[in-house]
């Protein structure tokens, strides 16, 4: 029962927090979820997320906002975030790299490709296997 | 708005192919200081915003549905019968072909805005066609697929693009042909051109309508087959090919077939160079002044060209680099002869003016603090080099002793 490692999933889509949060949930990850910047900033100061997937487009502070602002705190400057966008385009891409995130994730996107980007970012801390459903192609 | 911007691109462009670059970037030096160029600028950004606007707001349901459906498909939700898994197949196609769409319209939307930024190289068209045509073999079925390749010269052109416009038209030549039809493709150097050609025994086109044919949603067909298609992608085709220098055509007949060609000029030396000094120029035009402004001239150039001339363009050339230092900026000089050089930094003081002027060319001087000498002899590394000039300017330390005044 070794705890599973806590990911902060922010979208104001709630359909998106639904599915992706469901994909993560099935990876064995802990998830937790925001819906807008401030939400997203209080609880990633105060839940000890151990990774923060951050959508840009967010309602009162955006995700560059934020993720410039976790990174320029040394308290959480250390917490790995995948900025994740429907936002194609090369600047976005330069921004996100500028704002200190770790890695960028383009919707739609492959369910395989996030969640290697994940254990990338969390060695050591590779999720649990979940038991049933994790293996693709067993039915 | 777009007329203007047409014919002033239009004008740039041409100016481009011209001999040396000079012009370009001198032409597009006082074109940016020019007021509807201003306004120009921000209706472009305008549009800009918009189209990323769009891009996102039918991203994300997409990513939704997409993703929703590949959880129960996949099984991770239970067990799916073969018959649910059928439906939900035909859904996920469904969102494919949307998101294609989509994909489309948005290139669309950057090509008009001349915002879709080529990555042109030093390409083997006859490999690319080839693995294309392998991968649609399966898609093709029962028909016959064909690939008649000769040697050819490589072209100038961008692999993502140019597999985008091949597969294209693979699809189009399956969706259009019967079964038992069959699809010729071929590729062939005409003059400094290499063609690929795709014929197909397909269902054809009527004359009245060939001409429809690369509009905007204008599937043709009518009223007996209506077939599925976005109605986009041959409008893009025919974008991307003519931003390539190309040109793309139809030859077809009701009944028996279409042929589409396509032309891509022959890679050489001098196109690669003249994309470097666009790249370079788009990135100097990117950046405001006073930020990382960097204003690109190709000073060797501009000699020769200005012997010709009454007025004397280099002055007029130090003057623009001049007040671009003073304020602020950095000014790459691309080709730059050593001598042209030090006669614009000698009114400011060659010392001075080091710390901003970065010389990007054949002759550079090592005088330059931020200067660096690179040879593009044969225009094959101009990425490369475009990207190690970026890096360079980019960590000048001209840049980081912000609002410094020079002497």
């Amino acid at each position: 029962m070794a705890d599973k490692p806590k990911i902060l999933l922010v979208d104001d889509e709630p359909s998106i927090i639904k599915v992706v949060g469901k994909r993560l949930e099935i990876a064995g990850f802990l998830v937790l979820s925001a819906t807008d910047g401030q939400d997203a900033l209080a609880k990633a100061q105060t839940t000890g997320p151990d990774l923060i997937i951050l959508d840009l487009m967010l309602p009162k502070l955006n995700g560059y906002e934020v993720c410039t602002m976790l990174k320029g705190d040394t308290r959480y400057a250390q917490i790995p975030v995948i900025l994740f966008s429907a936002k194609a385009q090369e600047k976005d891409e330069k921004m996100g790299k500028e704002c200190g995130a770790n890695a960028y994730v383009t919707k739609p996107f492959k369910a395989e490709t996030l969640l290697e980007q994940i254990r990338v970012l969390l060695p050591g801390r590779d999720a649990p296997s979940a038991g049933e459903g994790t293996t693709p192609g067993v039915s | 708005m777009s007329a203007l911007l047409t014919v002033t691109l239009g004008a740039v462009a041409g100016l481009a192919v011209g001999a040396g670059c000079t012009r370009l970037f001198w032409y597009r030096a006082q074109l940016l200081e020019r007021k509807e160029s201003a306004r120009l600028k921000e209706l472009l950004s305008l549009k800009d915003e918009y189209v990323a606007k769009v891009s996102h707001e039918l991203r994300t349901p997409l990513t939704a549905i997409k993703e929703g459906i590949s959880l129960v498909l996949d099984g991770s939700l239970g067990t799916v019968n073969d018959e649910q898994r059928d439906f939900l197949k035909t859904a996920d196609e469904g969102i494919e072909r949307l998101a294609e769409l989509i994909n489309n319209i948005l290139d669309l939307a950057k090509i008009e805005a001349g915002r879709l930024r080529l990555v042109r190289k030093k390409l083997e068209l006859g490999a690319v066609v080839n693995s294309l045509l392998n991968s649609y073999r399966m898609v093709a079925g029962s028909r016959r697929v064909e690939f008649n390749q000769v040697p050819v010269p490589d072209v100038f052109a961008d692999p993502n693009r140019i597999m985008q416009v091949v597969g294209n038209l693979f699809s189009n030549a399956v969706k259009f042909t019967p079964p038992e039809g069959s699809i010729r493709v071929s590729i062939c150097q005409e003059g400094d051109h290499v063609a690929v050609s795709v014929a197909d025994t397909g269902s054809g086109i009527a004359p009245e309508d060939v001409s429809k044919l690369f509009q905007k949603f204008s599937q043709v067909g009518g009223g007996q087959t209506r077939l599925r298609g976005t109605g986009l992608g041959l409008a893009l085709c025919k974008e991307l090919i003519e931003l390539h220098g190309g040109l793309i055509s139809v030859r077809s007949e009701l009944g028996r077939g279409s042929l589409f060609t396509f032309k891509l000029p022959v890679f050489t030396p001098k196109l690669a160079l003249e994309e470097s000094f666009e790249e370079l120029s788009e990135f100097a035009n990117s950046s405001g002044p006073g930020s990382l402004g960097v204003l690109v001239l190709d000073i060797a150039a501009d000699v020769s060209e200005g012997a010709q001339q009454s007025a004397t363009p280099s002055e007029r050339l130090a003057e623009t680099v001049r007040r671009r230092v003073q304020q602020g900026d950095i000014v790459l000089a691309v080709g730059a002869e050593r001598v042209v050089v030090l006669a614009i930094a000698e009114p400011n003081g060659i010392e001075a003016m080091a710390s901003r002027l970065a010389v990007f060319g054949q002759s550079a001087s090592s005088r330059f603090s931020c200067g660096w000498a690179v040879a593009p002899a044969d225009g094959t590394e101009i990425h490369a080099l475009v990207e190690r000039a970026r890096a360079r300017v980019e960590n000048c330390p001209a840049r980081t002793a912000e609002g410094s005044e020079n002497g």
